[in-house]
């Protein structure tokens, strides 16, 4: 378990951690980039959204090896994030009809295996994300 | 997250390297656009070094191919893009939208 400022200046460091542990269990460098992006993306919305800008609280990591990937769940203890209640973006659409930004949980579904929020006791979110082995890379 | 400019006879050359994230979205951002208020809408970013770019970095990229295609007065070309990166630039839906060249001289040499 990692404690960080939830600061811009921190996601650095955030998906140091979150990449390391994807290569020490065993993933690929292009999923552990996909792991680490998720978590960038993760993170930059609880900044953004669940505390409403910088400096406002803070977020834990954890990262746990399991047999075929990796599970990391991130805390924050920011307003609750109801995934529900987000509209996916069309990627399809032309780019002039398109508002910007919108696509972090998009990244975050689209590069991870599972996605689950979860309220926190109190205030707050539990993000459990899993990324598992390709298949080719499968020991 | 490093970024440096080079003016050729037509166009320019924007070279990022290292990470860009929310923190370092703006600086690139700020850089283009200083780009653009000097007219110089024909621009190659050079991605040879770019180990990392988030969401909020592809909408800098794209902010700034749509100002520079505005008026047909130039476009943003991306040189070396890695794998990875053009993989997040097709997830989002942004690939219709950019030329990408392999070689950074390669693209200098197509406007």
């Amino acid at each position: 378990m990692t404690l960080y400022s939830a600061t811009y200046e921190n996601l650095a460091k955030i998906d140091l951690q979150v990449r390391t542990a994807a290569i020490e269990a065993g993933l690929s460098d292009d999923d552990a980039y996909s792991v680490e992006l998720a978590v960038d993306e993760a993170c930059t919305n609880i900044i953004d959204h669940s505390y409403g800008g910088e400096g406002l609280g803070e977020i834990d990591c954890v990262c746990q090896t399991l047999a075929d990937g990796l599970k990391i769940i991130i805390y924050d203890t920011g307003c609750f994030f109801n995934p529900e209640e987000i509209q996916p973006p069309d990627v399809h659409q032309p780019l002039n009809k398109r508002p910007e930004g919108g696509l972090g949980l998009f990244f975050m579904h689209s590069l991870m295996d599972e996605v689950v929020f979860d309220p926190c006791k109190g205030n707050g979110t539990s993000l459990t994300m899993i990324k598992r082995k390709s298949l080719s890379k499968r020991g | 997250m490093e970024i440096s400019q080079k003016q050729y006879k037509h166009c320019s050359l924007v070279k990022i390297t290292g990470r860009v994230d929310s923190l370092t979205a703006p600086a690139v951002s700020e850089t283009l656009k200083s780009l653009m208020e000097f007219g110089k809408y024909k621009i190659v970013i050079d991605c040879t070094g770019l180990e990392f770019i988030s969401s909020a970095g592809l909408w800098v990229l794209v902010n700034t191919q749509k100002a520079c295609k505005r008026y047909n007065r130039g476009e943003v070309i991306l040189a070396a893009v890695a794998d990875r990166i053009r993989a997040s630039l097709d997830l989002a839906g942004f690939i219709p939208y950019f030329k990408i060249i392999d070689d950074p001289t390669e693209a200098v040499g197509s406007f």
